[in-house]
């Protein structure tokens, strides 16, 4: 885009990627001025960042978020990567039901999912909290790893595994040694997506938090309603950069370990 | 080979699918069909009377609104967004992962901040009015938060990767010689992309619409941040009616027909397309 | 359980199998000897691929026996069978090097660092990628991953090599190099060889004994000039070195040779043990390189009409019409033909040049 000339399609490119950039540059950058409401530039400061450290209750919604995030994609790539893995070796009639239902939470509008696993919960008797959080969220960080590693089993060349064990290794050495290493980055991409979602979702959430715990995402929805402070936008910001630091970082990793050799 | 217990790693997989996404789903049926208490919750006594409360005019104008904004929201990221993958698919390599990448960040983020950044640029005091103001494009600030338009942004705004990311995928795929056949026999450049790019990258596109227009049936908060309150929303009738509403029976039938809706819109996506998995998500 | 030179390592009693109620093997019965370099030949489908599978232990098998050096391994797992496989799809693994490749089944037997290092170091320079340990199969050519899948195979010295179309996704010339590596290899090591293809030419350049397998059942064995040259069924001639399948009436007996009569002429065939009457319908095989060709007639001879001929591997294809519609197809080394496209000709050969197949029955 820097060399060639400029074509209308590399424009189109640019125009839509620019008002896609503009919500969150406006964000950004009023997240640096010295004034509570984000209506004119009243100069640089970075008094809401230091406000944002303060925050005590903003830091626990982010660490709640943070918690919930790490343990329901965790708990997802384990039920997820199992699943995907017994259900190929696995010959059911009610197979193709299951797995069905096992993509459902992915399929439906998150309304539904938000409001079945509130009344279900009650039904229950659990109590609204982290667990609550973690369950649900877990059920729709699940499709993400479960879709993802099986496609790239139902890929695989078989005849590798059996390779391996032709040359001497137990099925279980199999699994380690070849199937594990070779399904690690559909595990991996599904573990990121399932905590990108996880850390962003606010339509679950807001039925099964309880009335104490917050998240993130809970705490921002709440202050849009009614009145948000700019350490907000110094939160956000401040991901921002996570997310991009993050996002170079492994894919400058990928290029690293798809040149040289592993291990 | 011996038949190893492979099979033993679906287990939980599938204990985890019957006890939380059959049995909250199946409970949600059952509710549906439950009658109500003012108060006391609900009464395990077969009614059909959830399902007819909807015929009310407030709550068939609610559903024709969702579905009506749903459908802009697709076409308009149809729109903006099959161009877009299109394109995109045509670059070089490096600008693939480039433009990749630019696509993605916005995506990772909080989406409500991503909001907030509309309220922001949107307001009547806001950056946008402030600059069409200077420009001298209007006399006086546009009011464009808190309005249908508005709530139209966010949405097209908030699925909008979805279907570029779809459509991209399929456009990835296609074999561009087939193209330069049907130019080479003689077929004028929209003659080509009508009969064989927009034929090819359809599966792409359909999978596109599936994940925009299912999603945005649900996406109550958008209106109600952007929207403010003026537009309801089946999502927000189920919120209400779960929460401050209290009754659990007719927000189980709601939810129940706005399954109904999707699954049908699933169900046909498969039947036209005759596939199961969508394109450009797995 | 070594008993001199010709003893056998491997044998297979009555193996059969099915996959999804479809018979795919009905029975096979099969001696291997040590050192033999074994050919499964065949076409897609005949069972050649599933036989090789239940060897290596990747199938089981729906009944039979698969005795390694007299011990039945049916149920052994293929991580316990002493026998490795190259694959047709060569199956390196994609996540580690070359070097890795080839070690990995010595690290699984806990050999130790040094010897790990000398051995695959050994194997690697056996098939030429001493130079290569450090790279990724990505980084290969088809023909080098071919030499690691080999190397990564033998260096386990298994007691059976089993090779399932190494060189099918190989270019011509590089397959024809890679057959006769293949064979000094296999010669060099005395390692019993068992090799699956479709493709006769390397059935031939490299076996001591080609099975023929047709439907999941043997359809002839033997080593190659002996199928070559006394194909016992049309299929088997057909399918060994292309040979013309033509029928006729006996006519007549006398001298070793049988007199056949057809509706475009007369032909030669040997007799074979089997008595011959007079009117019986009989089927022979007649190679295209030992069929001779004229414009004059013949006292025993058939008449046809030249087609475009083609040139396709060093020989001359030369395809004539038989007035019945049949084809029978001559080849002759190098370009020059004298006989022009839609030239009546007339073809005649000796009656040592022509087998009597398909006859039913057998001593």
């Amino acid at each position: 885009m820097k060399k060639r000339t400029l074509t209308p399609s590399t424009l189109y490119l640019a125009l839509v990627l620019l008002i896609n950039y503009l919500p969150i540059v406006v964000v950004v950058l009023f997240s640096f001025n010295d004034a509570k409401l984000p209506v004119a530039w009243k100069g640089f400061s970075l008094r809401w960042y230091q406000e944002l450290a303060r925050d005590a209750a903003l830091m626990e919604a982010l660490r709640n978020s943070l918690v919930l995030a790490l343990a329901s994609s965790l708990a997802a790539a384990v039920i997820g990567t199992l699943g995907a893995i017994g259900t190929m070796h696995l010959r059911l009639r009610a197979k193709g039901v299951m797995d069905y239902l096992a993509t459902l939470p992915i399929m439906l509008p998150e309304i539904i999912l938000g409001m079945v696993f509130m009344a279900y919960f009650a039904l229950l008797r659990l109590p609204f909290g982290m667990l609550t959080l973690i369950i649900a969220h877990t059920s729709f960080c699940i499709p993400y790893v479960f879709l993802m590693v099986r496609a790239r089993l139902v890929g695989m060349d078989k005849s590798i595994e059996e390779a391996a064990r032709d040359l001497g290794a137990s099925p279980v050495r199999t699994f380690f040694d070849i199937t594990l290493p070779l399904i690690l980055p559909a595990i991996l991409s599904g573990c990121i997506l399932s905590f990108a979602m996880s850390f962003d979702d606010v339509v679950i959430s807001i039925f099964v938090n309880g009335p104490t715990l917050s998240t993130l995402p809970i705490k921002v929805y709440t202050q849009l309603r009614t009145g948000v402070t700019p350490e907000i936008n110094a939160l956000c910001t401040i991901i921002l950069i996570a997310v991009i630091l993050f996002r170079l970082a492994s894919a400058a990793l990928r290029r690293m370990g798809g040149a040289g050799s592993h291990r | 080979m011996k038949k190893e217990r492979w099979w033993l790693c679906a287990v939980p997989l599938y204990v985890f699918t019957l006890v939380f996404v059959l049995g909250p789903v199946l409970y949600m049926v059952a509710v549906s069909f439950a009658q109500n208490e003012a108060g006391t919750g609900f009464r395990w006594a077969f009614t059909l009377d959830n399902f007819a409360k909807m015929r009310d005019p407030v709550y068939i104008r609610c559903f024709r609104e969702s579905f009506r904004l749903a459908l802009a929201t697709t076409a308009l990221n149809v729109l903006i967004g099959y161009p877009f993958g299109y394109c995109m698919g045509r670059l070089s390599e490096k600008g693939k992962r480039i433009v990749m990448f630019l696509v993605m960040v916005p995506f990772w983020t909080s989406s409500l901040i991503r909001l907030y950044g509309w309220i922001i640029l949107l307001q009547a005091k806001g950056t946008l009015n402030k600059l069409l103001l200077a420009l001298g494009l209007i006399d006086e600030p546009l009011k464009i938060l808190y309005s249908y338009p508005a709530v139209l942004i966010g949405m097209v705004y908030a699925l909008l990767p979805f279907m570029i990311l779809a459509v991209y995928t399929s456009v990835e795929k296609m074999d561009w010689t087939l193209v330069e056949a049907a130019r080479d026999l003689g077929a004028s450049r929209a003659r080509a992309f009508l009969t064989v790019t927009l034929r090819l990258t359809l599966p792409g596109l359909m999978s596109g619409v599936i994940l925009t227009f299912v999603p945005s049936m649900g996406l109550f908060f958008i209106a109600d941040i952007l929207g403010g309150n003026k537009i309801v929303l089946v999502g927000s009738l189920i919120q209400d009616q779960m929460t401050r509403g209290g009754n659990q029976p007719f927000a189980a039938a709601l939810a129940l027909m706005l399954a109904a809706m999707t699954t049908l819109m699933l169900w046909l996506y498969r039947r036209l397309t005759g596939t199961s998995e969508l394109e450009g998500m797995f | 359980m070594e008993t001199g030179e010709s003893s056998t390592i491997l044998e297979l009693r009555n193996i059969t199998k099915s996959f999804d109620g479809v018979s795919v093997l009905g029975g096979i019965s099969l001696c291997i000897k040590k050192g033999e370099f074994v050919t499964l030949l065949g076409a897609s489908g005949c069972g050649k691929t599933t036989t090789l599978r239940i060897i290596a232990g990747l199938e089981t098998p729906d009944s039979g026996q698969v005795l390694l050096e007299g011990r039945d391994v049916v149920n052994d797992p293929p991580e316990k069978r002493d026998v490795n496989t190259v694959f047709q799809s060569y199956a390196l693994f994609p996540h580690m090097n070359v070097w890795q490749n080839v070690a990995y089944a010595l690290k699984i037997r806990g050999v130790n660092k040094r010897e790990i290092e000398e051995r695959v170091h050994g194997a690697l320079a056996m098939v030429q990628m001493e130079d290569s340990g450090k790279k990724t199969p990505a980084q290969l050519s088809g023909g080098q991953r071919q030499r690691v899948a080999i190397a990564r195979a033998l260096i386990n010295r298994p007691k059976v090599l089993l090779l399932d179309e190494p060189l099918g996704a190989l270019d011509l010339q590089l397959r024809r190099q890679m057959q006769y590596e293949l064979k000094k290899l296999q010669q060099q090591l005395g390692t019993t060889f068992i090799y699956v293809t479709h493709d006769q030419e390397e059935a031939i350049n490299m076996s001591d004994r080609i099975v023929l397998l047709r439907g999941g059942a043997i359809e002839q064995q033997g080593a190659p000039n002996d199928i070559y040259d006394h194909p016992r069924t049309s299929y088997a001639a057909q399918f060994v070195g292309s040979a013309n399948v033509l029928r006729g009436t006996a006519a007549e007996v006398r001298d070793g040779a049988v007199l056949l009569r057809s509706d475009c002429g007369t032909m030669y065939a040997g007799a074979d043990a089997l008595p011959v009457q007079p009117g019986d319908a009989l089927t022979l095989a007649v190679r295209g390189e030992n069929i001779g060709i004229s414009r004059d007639a013949r006292e025993v001879c058939l008449r046809g009409v030249v087609e475009a001929n083609s040139f396709a591997g060093g020989m001359l294809r030369i395809p004539v019409r038989l007035c019945d519609g049949s084809e029978v197809v001559i080849t002759r080394q190098g370009i020059h033909f004298d006989f022009a496209a839609g030239e009546t000709v007339y073809l005649h050969w000796s009656a040592d040049a022509a087998v009597l197949v398909d006859r039913e029955a057998r001593p």
